[in-house]
């Protein structure tokens, strides 16, 4: 993700304004994200984590995909953080910083996600090197209705006897009897 | 053993050699949906169909044309699965007839001589099971068709050591299983890569017919040679060579009588028939490279084998050890890789399946007396079973090699040729006729002669049945010690196809010639009963 | 494809859509919805009436396929994304029956223990159109949703029995497990789109086999994707799910889960590797090469010390798993061969497995347990079962004339007919596992047979009828299968391949 700011940067006939935004936001994300794994506290990590995933959708926006932007926004903030923040509410979890969030693991976890980090980029910039994406005009809306609605119909109705079944599934489970 | 598949001889329409397989197995099917409350009936019902079995082979030995023993015979062959080259094609030869009718003639004793002791039901299933799987192992002519029936013996003896034998049978039948699965698993790798690298290399389609392999020799030399390691695996633990005997001592000891009887009578003969029919026919030259190797195990297996069968205790756990020993002069005699050695390991196979199918019988009838197999405990039984100490005495003989008896002419037949091809190892080889009268002899002595005491004094006789059942091993022990020519004439024609193709296929292989050989001609062998320094010229060439 | 799609914008156009092909999924589906109205209309009353809906529905889904598989011709939707073939067929097929047996099984088990019976079968039905839409998807969203509707019914069905603190085991594990999977999977779905540009499969392998794709991405997408089949289909080192769950989740759940599950995981993988996968062998084989090696040692090894009959079962699934990841190593020798070898295990697998399991279940209903130990002497009182179980075992030994046996000569068959070293080492390390195979599920028959029964308790087993017809079913198609192994030869003489493309 550095290498394709670096290779768009150092083009700057192109994209100027967009190119600025993505490097400030990009900042904000990574700085986020680690707050999100070092902080004890974990509605603050929560919290934290909207600041990154929020950041995706301006990345996004960007881009000029509005529909996945406005998805991200409903699905990762609206639904899944506060998913989180309930979890956090109505398990026993504690409320302030709590140092077992730290557990001894995190040596272990680091090594991982650096490594992970370290092939992935390297693959990336591998593989895209200084690649042009040229994105001249924004994808509309409709051109994303149209092509679940007739490409991907079969996955999209899959998809809603998938939640149905999840519902009924998680009621079962979940409900005292 | 040309590549003639149809016989012009026997043209019968009548498929007798499927119906060899398959009416052991229709038997034991039909066992199974008989009523629960005519137990009485189980044991006749499978006396009629190995009888019926029986026939046909004596039907088959009958019709036998010796004059092409070198060709297939009233082969059966059927589309199995087509898409694979995969038949169903049974045929018979000079070198597995004996071995057929050994398993036709076996069956039905053992069935008839012992009773079950419990459930007799499954029972007599399992032998018929094991009787069609027999079968089919010697019949096969379809490398596929050979490793399921290869596998499918399995099934039924871990079962009747399992349910019906003695002390450990959990862990025995589960030896078993373990160590002859170990070996097959890598042929079936070997099979596979055979059919397939020949399809490969001559353009054909992929078949397992054993004959179109075996003329193709389509295979290099180092894949032929790893693929023989593959069989002569499988077929070195079912023999068994020494050192993977292991599960031999502990099977025949544990199995039930009439387990210890088939294992030691017919599927031990799976294992040196497969080197004979798959191991030296499909791969030559490997066979002739590997030939020493296999022969000094064999060696070591004989002395090993009788060292051992000393020091037993145990009157079975002898005569098993006994076995190895025995198996021991089989491989020397087909590796000698000349007519005399092969013909000596084919005729010593039957013989063995008849004495020591005999011996372990007796042991039976003397654990049933006596409900024990200790040496020690048994003595001075000459006195109340003179009979049974007779045919004991008889069997004995035969499997210590007397001269005038069966055993000798295929020690002989295999010490002529195992001498030709390697000297030293035969000599010492040899040896081991001298151990095994040792151990039987002495074995003899413990067991019959002396005072008999306590229990030993009033053990009962051989029964009318039990006398009965032991005719037919009398007879042929005494039959084929001293006239083998009819057994041997039929073998023969193919022996030498067989070695004549080994010739062919590798370079600068000439069949060893003893000399003893050239003045000893197969003529004359029916002869050999009553030449009682034989055994020496064979020891000192 | 969206920039194509860009030139009709506003006059949206419905694609062609062959009803007939999808007809196996609506049938299917129709009846998941008719359970669940059933349900609410009637309440407790329809409750005893879900598992007959349930099984009618899975055969009544079998009368499309059939007459699909009739018609004969290969029909092609969404570009190639939903495919109908030969192959699509048998594996529909596959999880159509393994899912009826499964209700066979499943019924007693359910009912006796009060458990949400209309929802269960329910969510088995979704569970079950999953895995055939899964058979038809040649398109990584389409893959990807399939897994997930064949999964998210499983995970919660693992956890079915709610007051068992294993089986809550069981159901957190497996979904926690599972979702680590699926996302790995879909990032890696999400790369390959990235280097390709396409979510069609066929175009994918276009795509990355050119010489200009991006290598690395490429690699790194093809290796997430395998790796979240490999969960799937609980191939080593990602199996670790597997024996706890298949412990605590109901038992004919477990069935379910060691059987269709992992074979919709194969499916899905085939898929890919066929189709979306077949030019970038230099990527896949070696690494299937080492799964489908590491899979059957260390499956068999750790089978060896299992005294639980469930657990035994899973671990010697994760072998099992490792001989039919075995073909696909060489896909790109032999293709067809290949293929036919994994499916041909696949078909036999499952009715051997499921068999293996219904006797489980019929003998837990007297022992109430599922350790090996209480297969003591279990031929003095219930010899039926016995044969049963020792029919199973020794074929998923690979014990001839039994399925299992011809199962495991097309793997070898394949391997070795790729006539490489790798192949031919693969063939030996079959080879070697079924020896190890053997000692563990012998030693089982010797239990059974040779022992006696503990405390001399002789009581026979009551077999429900639903039960025993499971039995029946299972017992006649393993001995069919080894017998005229010619069956499921010709029915799986099916090429990927070929139906792709329309």
């Amino acid at each position: 993700m550095i290498g394709l700011l670096a290779a768009a940067s150092a083009d700057m006939d192109l994209y100027v304004a967009q190119n600025i935004f993505f490097g400030i936001i990009a900042a904000q994300m990574i700085y986020a994200a680690f707050r999100v794994v070092t902080t004890a506290n974990v509605v603050h990590a929560a919290l934290w984590l909207v600041l990154v995933l929020s950041g995706v959708a301006v990345q996004f926006i960007l881009l000029g995909a509005e529909f996945v932007a406005i998805t991200q926004v409903l699905v990762y903030i609206g639904a899944v953080v506060v998913l989180f923040l309930f979890g956090v509410m109505l398990t026993r979890a504690s409320m302030g910083a709590d140092e077992s969030v730290a557990s001894e693991k995190r040596s272990m976890a680091t090594v991982v996600g650096v490594l992970l980090f370290t092939v992935m980029a390297v693959s990336l910039i591998d593989s895209f090197e200084d690649t042009r994406l040229v994105i001249d005009e924004p994808q509309s809306t409709t051109l994303v209705s149209d092509s679940i609605f007739s490409q991907y119909i079969v996955p999209f109705e899959a998809v809603s006897v998938l939640l149905l079944a999840a519902l009924i599934g998680a009621i079962v489970v979940a409900r005292r009897d | 053993m040309t590549s003639l598949l149809a016989s012009e001889t026997a043209a019968v329409s009548f498929p007798v050699l499927t119906a060899m397989v398959l009416t052991p197995f229709l038997g034991a099917l039909l066992l199974l949906v008989l009523p629960n409350n005519r137990p009485e009936y189980f044991k006749q019902v499978a006396f009629l169909v190995s009888a019926l079995t029986a026939a046909m082979t004596a039907w088959v030995m009958v019709e036998f044309d010796k004059a092409h023993a070198a060709t297939f015979q009233f082969v059966d062959q059927y589309e199995w699965i087509e898409t694979l080259g995969i038949s169903w094609a049974l045929g018979l030869d000079g070198i597995s007839l004996w071995l057929v009718v050994l398993t036709g003639a076996l069956f039905p004793i053992v069935i008839l001589a012992i009773d079950a002791e419990h459930s007799p039901k499954p029972y007599y299933a399992w032998i018929l099971v094991l009787e069609a799987g027999c079968m089919g192992v010697f019949l096969a002519l379809d490398l596929f068709a050979f490793f399921v029936f290869f596998e499918i013996v399995l099934v039924p003896m871990y079962f009747l050591i399992g349910q019906w034998g003695h002390g450990e049978r959990a862990y025995a039948a589960t030896k078993f299983f373990i160590y002859t699965m170990m070996g097959s698993a890598l042929m079936l790798v070997g099979i596979i890569s055979t059919a397939v690298i020949t399809a490969n290399t001559t353009g054909n389609d992929l078949t397992f017919g054993l004959i179109e392999l075996a003329e193709s020799q389509a295979l290099g030399q180092t894949a032929a040679r790893w693929i023989f390691l593959s069989f002569a695996l499988a077929f070195a633990v079912k023999v068994p060579i020494f050192p993977l005997h292991t599960w031999l001592p502990d099977a025949h000891t544990n199995a039930p009588t009439a387990g210890s009887v088939i294992l030691a009578g017919v599927m031990l003969k799976l294992g040196t028939y497969g080197f004979l029919r798959f191991g030296i026919y499909l791969f030559p030259e490997a066979a002739v490279y590997f030939a020493p190797f296999l022969v000094a195990l064999g060696t070591i297996g004989i002395l090993y084998g009788a060292i051992a069968a000393t020091m037993q205790r145990d009157l079975k756990r002898l005569v098993a050890y006994s076995s190895v020993a025995h198996l021991g002069f089989i491989v020397i005699g087909t590796f000698a890789l000349n007519t005399e050695g092969i013909e000596g390991g084919l005729l010593q196979m039957v013989n063995h399946g008849v004495s020591t199918g005999a011996l372990f019988l007796l042991v039976g009838m003397i654990y049933e007396r006596r409900h024990t197999r200790e040496i020690s405990k048994l003595g001075g039984l000459q006195k109340p079973a003179p009979m049974l100490a007779g045919v004991f005495m008889v069997v004995m003989l035969s499997s210590i090699g007397l001269p005038g008896l069966n055993g000798f002419v295929g020690e002989f037949l295999t010490l002529i040729g195992a001498f030709a091809a390697h000297r030293w190892w035969a000599v010492v080889a040899a040896s081991g006729v001298i151990i095994a009268a040792l151990y039987l002899l002495w074995a003899y002595q413990r067991v019959f002669h002396g005072p008999a005491e306590g229990d030993n004094a009033t053990m009962p006789d051989l029964t009318v049945r039990e006398g009965l059942t032991m005719v037919p091993f009398l007879v042929a022990i005494v039959f084929m010690g001293v006239y083998p020519k009819p057994v041997l004439e039929r073998m023969e024609p193919a022996v030498d196809a067989l070695v004549a193709h080994v010739e062919t296929h590798v370079e600068d292989f000439d069949e060893p010639v003893a000399d003893i050989a050239h003045h000893v001609e197969l003529e004359d062998l029916a002869d050999l009963g009553t030449d009682t320094h034989g055994e020496e010229d064979g020891e000192h060439g | 494809m969206l920039a194509a799609l860009a030139a009709e914008v506003g006059d949206f156009v419905r694609p062609p859509i062959d009803w007939h092909a999808a007809a196996p999924e609506l049938t299917l589906l129709a009846f998941g919805v008719l359970l669940t109205l059933m349900d609410i209309v009637w309440l407790e009353r329809g409750r005893k009436w879900a598992p007959a809906l349930a099984s009618i529905g899975l055969l009544a889904t079998m009368v499309p396929i059939i007459t699909l598989a009739v018609d004969g011709a290969d029909r092609s939707m969404f570009g190639g994304a939903f495919v109908v073939d030969k192959y699509a067929l048998i594996m529909k097929a596959v999880f159509i029956l393994a899912g009826y047996i499964v209700v066979l099984i499943s019924s007693n088990y359910i009912s006796e223990g009060d458990y949400w019976e209309n929802e269960y079968y329910g969510l088995l039905l979704s569970s079950i159109l999953g895995m055939i839409l899964m058979a038809s998807a040649r398109d990584l969203i389409t893959i990807f949703i399939a897994l997930e509707l064949l999964s998210i019914p499983a995970y919660m069905l693992a956890t079915w029995r709610k007051r068992d603190l294993k089986s809550n085991e069981a159901g957190l594990k497996y979904y926690l497990m599972g979702v680590f999977a699926s996302a790995i999977l879909l990032y890696g779905m999400s790369l390959l789109y990235g280097a390709s540009g396409t979510t069609l499969l066929v175009d994918l392998n276009e795509s990355i086999s050119a010489s200009d794709s991006p290598s690395a991405i490429v690699v790194m997408g093809i290796i997430f994707v395998i790796v979240g089949f490999a969960f799937k289909v609980s191939a080593v080192p990602f199996h670790t799910w597997a024996p706890d769950t298949y412990e605590g989740a109901p038992t004919p759940v477990t069935a379910f889960l060691s059987v269709a599950s992992k074979a919709a995981g194969f499916v899905a993988l085939m898929n890919m590797l066929f189709v979306g996968f077949i030019g970038r062998d230099d990527v896949y084989e070696p690494m299937i090469f080492a799964l489908a090696a590491v899979s059957m040692t260390v499956g068999n090894l750790i089978a060896l010390r299992q005294t639980n009959i469930v657990r035994m079962l899973a671990y010697s699934g994760v072998a099992q798993a490792g001989y039919m990841l075995a073909p696909l190593a060489v896909a790109s020798d032999v293709p067809d061969s290949a293929l036919a070898a994994t499916v041909s295990y696949l078909v036999i697998y499952a009715v051997m497995n499921l068999g293996a399991f219904a006797v489980v279940i019929a003998v837990a209903r007297k022992t109430r347990s599922a350790e090996i130990d209480d297969y003591r002497g279990l031929f003095h009182y219930a010899p039926g079962l016995t044969v049963a179980m020792t029919i199973f075992l020794f074929a998923l030994a690979g014990i001839p004339p039994l399925g299992g046996w011809w199962a495991k000569f097309r793997i070898m068959g394949a391997v070795i007919e790729a006539n490489t070293v790798s192949g031919v080492v693969l063939g030996v390390f079959v080879a070697v596992n079924s020896v190890i195979a053997l000692y563990y599920y012998a030693r089982i028959g010797a239990k059974m047979w040779a022992d006696e029964a503990p405390d001399g308790d002789l009581t026979p087993v009551r077999v429900p009828a639903s039960l025993k017809s499971a039995l029946v079913l299972t017992v006649a198609a393993t001995i069919v299968f080894g017998v005229l192994p010619g069956l499921v030869g010709d029915v799986t003489k099916v090429s990927l391949l070929a139906g792709v493309g329309g």
